[in-house]
């Protein structure tokens, strides 16, 4: 099996959203602004829970901020 | 300074006073080391202190952080208990290692040459445990650094 990455796109969801802070997402999803900044730059892969509080705070699906490229 | 970093912080000041009042007594005994073989072979009270002293470090280590494990994680967030949970693996993995390695072995081979006092096992296990528990929070420490490095 190819080894695939999961990939997200907070960092353009973030600006799309009136430019809203690191900080102000990562209060708004209850977790550090290091924690933000680890997954957007794809070093740390967030729980189901966490990455569905990131969808639903841009009002999309999970799937629609993160994916899996082979 | 984020959360995980000032508990890295504290705990690393905690482990150290733990050193410093560790030496104090490992030099104490040292110092008394007769007096303390007369002791521990004439009063079972003192065997029996001794013993209940290793035996609670022993239920400590083992038992302690599933007593203590919500309270140790309280305020972490995922990614912060990951890390948290890493660090304490690594320090688990040092404790256990040298143990075995440098406690059995060095009892093993001092004891065939020259009876080896009994504060020598009880030091080692000590120094070793403290050791592992200054490993955690420096662990944490390199990747708060790291993380704030790659920022």
């Amino acid at each position: 099996m190819s080894e695939e990455r999961l990939t997200n796109q907070v960092r353009r969801m973030r600006f799309d959203a009136g430019e809203m802070t690191q900080q102000a997402l990562a209060e708004r999803v209850g977790v550090t602004r290091q924690t933000i900044i680890a997954i957007e730059q794809g070093n740390y892969t967030p729980s189901l829970t966490l990455a569905m509080r990131i969808a639903r705070t841009f009002g999309k699906t999970v799937e629609d901020v993160f994916s899996l490229e082979a | 300074m984020n959360r995980l970093q000032k508990k890295a912080w504290r705990d690393l000041g905690l482990c150290l006073c733990g050193v410093v009042v560790g030496c104090v007594v490992f030099f104490y005994l040292i110092h008394n080391a007769d007096k303390m073989k007369t002791a521990f072979l004439e009063h079972p009270n003192v065997r029996l202190l001794v013993l209940l002293f290793i035996v609670a470090i022993g239920v400590w280590m083992s038992i302690g952080p599933f007593i203590m494990k919500k309270r140790l994680l309280k305020g972490l967030d995922e990614r912060e208990q990951l890390i948290y949970q890493k660090a304490k693996m690594v320090s688990d993995s040092v404790y256990s290692g040298l143990s075995v390695t440098l406690v059995m072995g060095s009892l093993f081979w001092l004891g065939i040459k020259t009876p080896v006092p009994i504060y020598i096992p009880v030091c080692a296990f000590v120094a070793i445990a403290f050791l592992a528990e200054v490993i955690k929070p420096l662990m944490i420490l390199m990747q708060c650094k790291r993380e704030q490095a790659d920022e």
